[in-house]
């Protein structure tokens, strides 16, 4: 009788449950399945071990449940004697065992597979920035820095007024897509330049850091063309939200095109910094450069964010020695969050942003910076 | 079992008033309620730290806070909930009923009892005065990672002594409760016989001498490392930053044991009460609760599956990693069977516990997923971890003391607290809670990262779903804060028995009990043990 | 006297050392685990 109401007791809560669990299912998606075979790998195991923990929660809950509802003083039962079993002790015990190995297997298969990085078609290294990413393809001889696209650059400035809905990709996009060809066994190297970052892209299937002094490797191979976005995940200091990845996977056409596109860019720009420039161009230029790489800490205005972040309008580096100005832009300021742009930038880059902020808000002394004198430099 | 209450009432005239009472009591009773109001009060603003966080991330987009101001609070948010909040009020339980459950007057060493007390609140004016310096409060998250920590200001420096502080604070606390629990219980009280808690809270005191002298190594090395050029962590000057991890993590996975196995103990206590039996398979418990903590030293690197390390490594600490969830599955199995075919009735902290049972289990469930290292490689470093983390220590850990407090209030006040509010306070925390931590499972695996101040748009609805919970859960434990304050002024007067299903010594003096308990050793026998052990 | 078994002293002045020497062990243990860490900070910072 007790047990025949215990049973039916049990049934009835645990078609709820499973409601429950079913309605909990369907609010919220899954885990991306990706477009590597790694990452249906993950999600194929992910979706087992979650489904072996819900069907053992249905059942712990349903047993509790049950208890809370049939074992109740309020419905006069009485409570029993007993107060252990070693068989049950035994049998809890051995299962949990069991189903942990069968757990254990796959998990161990599926990794296996990811840390052998061997037979690579080709190396990207990957480097971690405060708060940037940088690319060097090894074999194609092509290196780049991607940063957070303009748009959502000012779009996220504390009190923009720009509503995040409105601005497309909001957070994900780059201004220098990471550019690969499908179905190419891809290595990559990544490392740090100042602290911990971690390079996550979850429809690749996975996250690996990036830490300052060690190159750690990871493989990927994508099997569909697409855009893929991620972002950094090791907090890396205040832009750690603001420096997102984004992966075009293209055609091996499509990607040599874009490689000779890329080796062409490289030239211009060399081209470009050892030219003359003239005041207004280096104006020009210098606004968007410091709009792009600068504004975030001090300011569009230049205004700064004391103390971390000094004043540059009407005050500070811009308004002193062009030596000290240009040293602490190139090689960044020790003890602080000033990091150099030396290597990130180019020489016509560094040149306009000196000439730009000697000049904006009222600063000025018609000063001109040539991109020229910056590439002379040694730049350590 | 007799009490002797009314002599060495001479003592009292003695007994101190006012501040100095507080300042210089050696009195463990004192001692757990200073414990316990301090706790209560780093629960409030480590609250209100987690509040400025979920107001920014209501909606997209940066509207209140700078990021920079964002990262302090997530870190200050933590330090302050884990070493101000949890485990000061399971040392302020400790401190209360250790003494009262296995027959003793007191503490072993009453005097260090005292300062390992006043040690905490100069321990957090520090760590909270860096809020108000110019370099801010540390913003490289709990943890402290290297190098990012080492680019802050002065205010590390602070964070680092604050944090020395707490430690010593800490073994000096876990000294006690060892030297306690094994020298001073009542004749007839034979280890196998003393009450889960006490079991639970023996255990976690050698956790915390084994582990946070490591923590204070850890963060030593960080301070050289800082200001007398030192490279432990630094790659070009000969070292690693991933040493700080495998120092910080071996201290790290042991304190969220130290943070749960009192509470296992609590609940252990609770659900026998309120089923009116016994607990089930309480010698089994004893050694699950043995084998979880000496698992948890040997399993660290699970929080460090992306650093890049070796496979072998890997496969080692997630096999590691996935088998406790054998003693730990044993345990709820045990708390179950206590409740089958038991005579339940639902007050307040039974309503907790059973909360505990449910909730726990579900985080228990998401820290499994998390232990498949190749799926790791998704979840790590994002909501997926924090939806879990929450769910064990909140849903885990406070609700057990929430618990623990609502059960043991009448014995240490003398009235009963007010039942009808106790339980609205636990309906409303249930729902909201799930309300702000379980959407973050899904946020996580749709791609969120964690300890960022602005998110892209497909993660808004949970966020914001997520945001409301955390204001509603926040606001209810202002009832808490009333319930307890209303319980302490007056109320239904409590018996010494309290609770019909109560078994134990604590359930043999008076509510509130005396200042001095146990003054003589009373008598240890089968009616008063919670364990049958048949051995006398 | 006992750390882990049943036994334990009867009388005060037993038990008062019995807790001390308790104490001190478990202080012992951190304070060498303490020094094997911080040890070495202090130790590389002196350059041996």
């Amino acid at each position: 009788m007790k047990r025949t109401n215990e049973l039916i007791v049990a049934l009835a809560v645990m078609a709820v449950i499973i409601v429950i669990t079913w309605g909990l299912f369907a609010v919220g998606d899954n885990m991306p399945r990706g477009v590597t075979p790694f990452s249906k790998d993950v999600y194929q195991l992910h979706n087992l071990i979650l489904g072996i923990v819900t069907v053992a929660g249905v059942l712990v809950f349903t047993a509790m449940f049950t208890s809370i509802i049939v074992h109740r003083k309020s419905k006069g039962y009485e409570p029993a004697k007993f107060t252990h079993s070693t068989k049950a002790e035994i049998i809890w015990t051995a299962i949990p065992v069991l189903i942990l190995v069968a757990m254990a297997i796959p998990s161990t298969v599926v990794l296996i597979d990811m840390e052998d990085t061997g037979g690579a078609e080709m190396n990207i290294k990957v480097t971690g920035y405060q708060w940037l990413w940088k690319y060097d393809y090894l074999e194609d001889d092509v290196s780049f820095y991607s940063a957070m696209d303009r748009e959502s650059n000012r779009a996220r400035q504390i009190g923009s007024g720009i509503d995040p809905r409105t601005v497309e990709n909001y957070l994900l996009e780059v201004d220098n897509r990471m550019v690969v060809p499908v179905n190419t066994r891809i290595r990559l190297l990544l490392t740090a330049d100042d602290v911990i970052h971690s390079w996550w892209v979850p429809e690749l299937g996975w996250k690996r850091d990036a830490i300052p002094g060690t190159v750690n490797e990871a493989w990927t191979y994508i099997e569909e063309e697409g855009v893929y976005r991620g972002q950094c995940a090791e907090l890396c200091g205040k832009d750690h939200g603001f420096m997102p990845i984004v992966v075009e996977a293209v055609s091996r056409e499509e990607y040599d095109a874009w490689v000779a596109e890329q080796r062409e860019e490289t030239a211009r720009v060399a081209h470009e910094a050892a030219r003359l420039w003239t005041r207004e161009e280096l104006m020009d230029h210098g606004a968007n450069v410091y709009q792009a790489q600068c504004a975030a800490c001090h300011q569009a205005d230049g205004s700064g964010l004391e103390p971390a972040f000094p004043a540059l309008a009407r005050d500070g580096a811009p308004t002193g020695e062009l030596r000290e100005h240009m040293e602490i832009v190139l090689h960044g300021r020790e003890g602080t969050a000033m990091t150099g742009f030396g290597e990130r930038l180019q020489p016509q880059d560094i040149a306009a942003a000196l000439t730009y902020t000697r000049n904006a808000w009222s600063n000025g002394d018609g000063e001109v910076v040539q991109p020229s004198t910056i590439a002379e430099l040694d730049q350590g | 079992m007799s009490q002797e209450t009314t002599a060495h009432h001479d003592d009292h005239d003695h007994h101190p008033t006012g501040i100095a009472r507080w300042l210089f009591t050696t009195n463990h009773k004192e001692i757990g309620t200073l414990y316990l109001v301090f706790s209560l009060i780093m629960f409030l603003i480590g609250g209100a730290m987690a509040l400025v966080i979920r107001a920014e991330l209501f909606a997209p987009g940066l509207q209140l806070v700078n990021p920079e101001f964002f990262n302090q609070m997530t870190t200050m948010h933590a330090l302050v909930m884990i070493f101000g909040a949890v485990m000061p009020a399971f040392v302020g339980l400790a401190n209360w009923m250790v003494p009262l459950m296995i027959g003793a007057p007191d503490m072993a060493l009453p005097r260090m009892n005292n300062w390992s007390f006043w040690i905490l609140p100069f321990a957090f004016t520090l760590l909270l005065a860096t809020l108000f310096m110019p370099s801010g409060a540390p913003a490289s998250g709990w943890t402290l990672y290297p190098p990012l920590s080492l680019q802050g200001g002065n205010s590390l420096a602070f964070v680092i002594l604050a944090i020395h502080l707490m430690g010593i604070s800490s073994i000096m606390g876990a000294i006690n409760i060892i030297a306690t629990i094994l020298n001073m219980r009542a004749p007839g009280m034979t280890l196998l016989r003393m009450p889960l808690f006490i079991w639970t809270w023996l255990i976690t005191a050698f956790l915390l001498i084994a582990v946070m002298p490591v923590l204070a190594g850890a963060v030593t090395m960080l301070l050289t490392d800082r200001f007398f050029g030192t490279s432990f962590f630094d790659a070009a000057g000969g070292g690693d930053p991933v040493l700080y991890q495998h120092i910080f993590w071996f201290f790290g996975h042991p304190e969220v044991y130290i943070m749960i196995l009192p509470a296992f103990g609590i609940v252990s206590e609770i659900i026998p009460t309120f089923s009116r039996k016994r607990l089930f398979g309480y010698t089994s418990m004893v050694y699950a609760t043995a084998s979880i903590a000496f698992l948890s030293f040997i399993v660290w690197a699970h929080h460090m599956f992306t650093v890049g390390m070796p496979l072998g490594a890997m496969l080692f600490f997630m096999y590691a990693t996935m088998l406790i969830a054998v003693p730990t599955g044993v345990k709820i199995f045990n708390w179950i069977s206590t409740m089958w075919r038991g005579s339940m009735t639902f007050e307040t902290p039974m309503l907790f516990a059973l909360g505990f049972l449910v909730l726990f289990t579900i985080g228990g469930f998401s820290g499994l997923m998390l232990a498949i290292v190749p799926a790791d490689f998704q979840y790590h470093d994002s909501y997926f971890v924090v939806a879990h983390f929450h769910y064990v220590l909140v849903t885990g850990s406070v609700f057990a003391i929430m618990a623990g407090v609502y059960y043991w209030l009448p014995k240490w006040t003398g009235y009963m607290y007010d039942e009808k509010l106790g339980k609205i306070h636990f309906w409303w925390s249930t729902i909201w809670v799930n309300v702000l931590f379980f959407p973050q499972h899904y946020l996580g695996l749709a791609g969120m990262p964690r300890r960022i101040p602005d998110y892209a748009v497909q993660f808004t609805e949970f966020n914001m779903i997520s945001s409301i919970g955390g204001f509603m859960f926040g606001f209810g434990q202002l009832l808490f804060v009333y319930i307890i304050w209303k319980c302490a002024r007056g109320g239904e007067k409590a018996t010494a028995q309290v609770w019909e299903g109560a078994r134990g010594l604590e359930w043999t003096v008076p509510s509130p009990a005396p200042l001095h308990t146990f003054d003589t050793p009373p008598v240890v026998d089968d009616s008063v043990a919670v364990h049958k052990d048949n051995l006398s | 006297m006992s750390l882990l078994t049943d036994k334990k002293p009867d009388n005060r002045s037993d038990r008062r050392r019995s807790i001390i020497r308790t104490a001190l062990i478990l202080a012992a243990v951190v304070l060498v685990i303490y020094l094997s860490f911080i040890g070495q900070a202090v130790l590389t910072y002196f350059g041996s």
